[in-house]
């Protein structure tokens, strides 16, 4: 298991735990993410910012590594 | 005999994700103008439309475009004003019909919130599936989809579908003949969302339509809630689209989002891109400022000749044209910068962008959603101000607003192109840069760092406390579209002369009689030269004796009176700072026979007792940081105390920018002379 924050670009993994912040948990579910889904690490911003997520749809979306490090994770394996 | 009686007016509401299109569509069904953009979360009002076929038909619909929700538990304010719709709890605003807006390249996103509408909402639902550009949806799935959900309907692409068809498919299910009452079981929401509601005092209803938990336990009701639709919403997916493939666009962009987002490339492609926006305003609309500068000008001067000399001669020259005249030059700026920023929003760079600038901003105690706010603050600061909605951070949305005004908005480009332009020589410096471009750049730049800081100092006093986190949508990136990007440009530009023709107008002729009057006694003129009475009449105007009055506390930061007169009123709108001084000018100047424009007269003037240039570098700087800082603008006052509920922020923000303003000029003119 790992965070979310410490997986490097280019990476696929899996939710396991969205963590403890209510506003995170509702709003990945709302873009249509439960745990147990696959998403990819697209990239990480300059200076340390935010991290870009791809998931099942044609959006991604970015989060802070403040808030990806309480989403557990592990290495996508299919 | 029959009368032929409208039916009573239809309500829809049109609800969906943010960006999913929902403005897109109002604008097309109601000819409405609302902004649209390749951002999430660019609504943050309710807006009223009539149907553009309300005239052939007996059924009168309006809709309402409102701004786009995740869910049911709001997480700003922009989002509170939705759900609070839905919910019925503003008394005003009752509703007939909800039209749910799907984006089908979100299609379990938009399905989990639309099955949530009818679940907790109302059951009788409309549905669209926007962005099925290229038809993909065939007839039998959207069928099937039918029969699933029991409910109508229309799939469609908000930008190509003939707009009769939705019209038309909206008037088939729209009205509905008996009102379903509301679903039994209550809406939960956390602390937080309720938050965002209106006061509870402004209800009509005795019991809240929703319940509100609390604690940890409440969290994981409202979870569940959430995550309830989601599971329905993919077996629903899945069962109908059974080779459903991902939008074609999605690879393309995260591929574009891999250089665009790089830790170093994407850096440098923001830096480079709004040098590119900054420069080519002025560099791409100077040559059509001199054009139109040069039709200003000649028409004063065509329309004068045929003037009897006198007071209306005056009138029309000196305060019309050289006042509201010197603004309107200024409107290939404005439609250039509207244009790029357009092109720039269409493409979906915005979110990129408040990406990339996220972590400055965090360490201003700020958030990248407030990138957005602060570019529009570029234009002007009222829209931005109103963007900042979007922040959940009441903390970071109050430190947000409050240094918005500090934002070069388009009304401080007039003041910063003349004076740039007049007294920063044409030369390249470091040998690739502009001077005037640079120092351009810079006037932005300054603006827009001691925005950051105060925003810090303000988070480490006033508004001290826990940052909001930080999730923000990437749209897929699309194709600009030129003509979107025109009419745009079109539209700006329309309200930049519609404000010239109106308020500068009326504040200009203002000018020129407040400087023309009270007229001196002959006698005092008897011997003068005429450059020398035209002088003495203006300085002993009314408006002449009050800049007399204001200059003690300017002339430390080497302006003469008439620019304190500019400045003055210039509080009233920036912009008139250029046409008062037109104005002042074209008065003290009459000896000048052919009329140019200001730009050479006040490169011209000289101090009657040294003989040396009036005006120089140093008295340019002071007045262009004066404009850096100096919040100027009533309406942006206005606003603010709507945003903040009273008058206390309005003023301090007042009075903190135009502290600043003193004490830049102060410092930049004894730094410069
Ligand atoms: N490809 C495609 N793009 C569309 C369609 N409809 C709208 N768009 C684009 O989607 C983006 C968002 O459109 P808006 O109308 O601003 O969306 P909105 O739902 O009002 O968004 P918010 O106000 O942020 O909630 C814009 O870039 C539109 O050009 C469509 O049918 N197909
Ligand atoms: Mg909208």
């Amino acid at each position: 298991m790992a965070k979310l924050s410490e997986i490097k670009a280019g990476h696929r993994v899996k939710i396991i735990h969205f963590g403890d912040d209510p506003t995170v948990r509702f709003k990945l579910i709302s873009l249509g993410i439960l745990p147990g889904d696959p998403i990819d690490v697209i990239s990480c911003a300059p200076f340390g910012g935010p991290q870009v997520i791809g998931h099942g749809e044609a959006q991604s979306f970015a989060i802070r590594k403040e808030a990806s490090q309480f989403v557990e994770v592990e290495l996508w394996t299919k | 005999m029959d009368q032929v009686t409208k039916n009573q007016k239809l309500r829809l509401l049109i609800v969906g994700l943010p960006n999913a299109g929902k403005s897109t569509l109002f604008n097309g069904l109601t000819g409405g103008n609302r902004k649209v953009s390749n951002y999430s979360g660019i609504t943050v009002d309710a807006a009223f439309g009539e149907f553009l076929s309300n005239e052939e038909n007996n059924q009168s619909i309006e809709i309402v475009d409102l701004p786009g929700i995740y869910n049911l538990n709001p997480s700003s304010s922009d989002e509170g004003v939705t759900v609070a719709t839905l919910l019925g709890l503003y008394p005003q605003m009752k509703w007939d019909k909800i039209i749910v807006l799907l984006d089908y390249q979100r299609l379990e996103a938009s399905l989990n919130l639309a099955l949530s509408i009818k679940e907790y909402i109302n059951d009788d639902l409309l549905f669209l599936i926007n962005k099925d550009d290229e038809g993909e949806i065939k007839p039998e799935l959207r069928k099937e989809m039918q029969r699933q959900l029991k409910a109508h309907i229309l799939t469609m692409s908000a930008l190509s579908t003939d707009k009769n068809v939705i019209d038309h498919f909206i008037r088939q299910h729209g009205p509905t003949p008996e009102v379903t009452p509301l679903k039994r079981e209550r809406l939960k929401v956390t602390p937080m969302a309720a938050s965002f509601f209106p006061a509870a005092d402004l209800l009509d209803t005795k019991e809240l339509p929703y319940s509100v938990v609390e604690g940890s336990e409440g969290e994981a009701q409202v979870e569940a809630q959430i995550a309830k639709e989601l599971n329905t919403a993919r077996t629903i997916i899945n069962s109908v689209f059974t080779e459903r493939k991902l939008a074609p666009e999605s690879n393309a962009s995260q591929k574009i989002d891999r250089i665009v987002l790089h830790p170093v490339f994407g850096g440098i492609i923001f830096v480079a891109l709004f040098y590119f926006i900054f420069n080519s305003i002025y560099t791409w609309a100077g040559p059509a400022m001199d054009f139109t500068e040069a039709l200003v000008i000649n028409l004063g001067n065509f329309i004068g000749n045929y003037l009897p000399e006198g007071l209306f001669k005056s009138l029309i020259v000196d305060g019309i044209f050289a006042g509201t005249g010197g603004v309107v030059i200024f409107l290939p700026q404005i439609m250039v910068l509207f244009f790029l920023l357009s092109l720039l929003e269409q493409s979906g760079y915005i979110s990129r962008a408040a990406l990339v600038t996220d972590k400055i901003m965090s360490v201003f105690g700020l958030n990248g959603k407030a990138f957005l706010p602060y570019l529009s603050g570029f234009a002007c600061a009222i829209p931005g101000i109103m963007a900042a909605r979007t922040l959940s951070n009441q903390r970071e949305r109050m430190a947000t607003i409050l240094t918005l005004p500090l934002i070069t908005c388009s009304a401080r480009l007039p003041v910063y192109i003349l004076l740039v332009g007049t007294f920063v020589p044409d030369t390249t410096v470091l040998g690739i840069f502009n001077a005037r471009a640079l120092s351009f750049f810079f006037l932005y730049f300054l603006g827009s760092i001691s925005a950051l800081i105060i925003a810090k100092v303000m988070r480490l006093s006033v508004f001290k406390g826990e940052s909001g986190n930080f999730l923000i949508d990437l749209p897929p990136y699309q194709r600009p579209s030129i003509r979107v990007a025109l009419k745009q440009s079109w539209f700006k530009g329309k309200n930049f002369l519609k404000k010239a023709g109106t308020v500068i107008l009326a504040l200009s002729i203002v000018i020129w009689t407040l400087s023309t009057f009270p007229e001196v006694n002959q006698e005092k003129l008897n011997g003068l030269s005429d450059q020398e009475a035209s002088a003495v009449r203006l300085e002993s105007s009314l408006l002449g004796q009050m800049g007399k009055g204001i200059e003690p506390i300017i002339e430390p930061l080497g302006m003469n009176w008439k620019v304190g007169v500019g400045l003055l009123v210039s509080f009233g709108a920036r912009e008139l700072f250029v046409s008062a001084l037109g104005t002042l000018y074209a008065l003290g100047d009459e000896v000048d026979e052919e009329n140019e424009g200001l730009r050479e007269k006040l490169l011209a003037e000289r101090d009657p007792r040294t003989g040396r240039p009036l005006f120089d570098l140093a008295t340019a700087w002071s007045i262009l940081i004066f404009f850096v800082f100096s919040l100027q603008c009533t309406s942006t006052l206005a606003i603010l105390k709507k945003e903040t509920g009273g008058w206390k922020w309005p003023l301090y923000t007042l009075g903190y920018t135009v502290a600043l303003g003193y004490l830049g000029s102060l410092f930049a003119y004894n730094l410069l002379s």
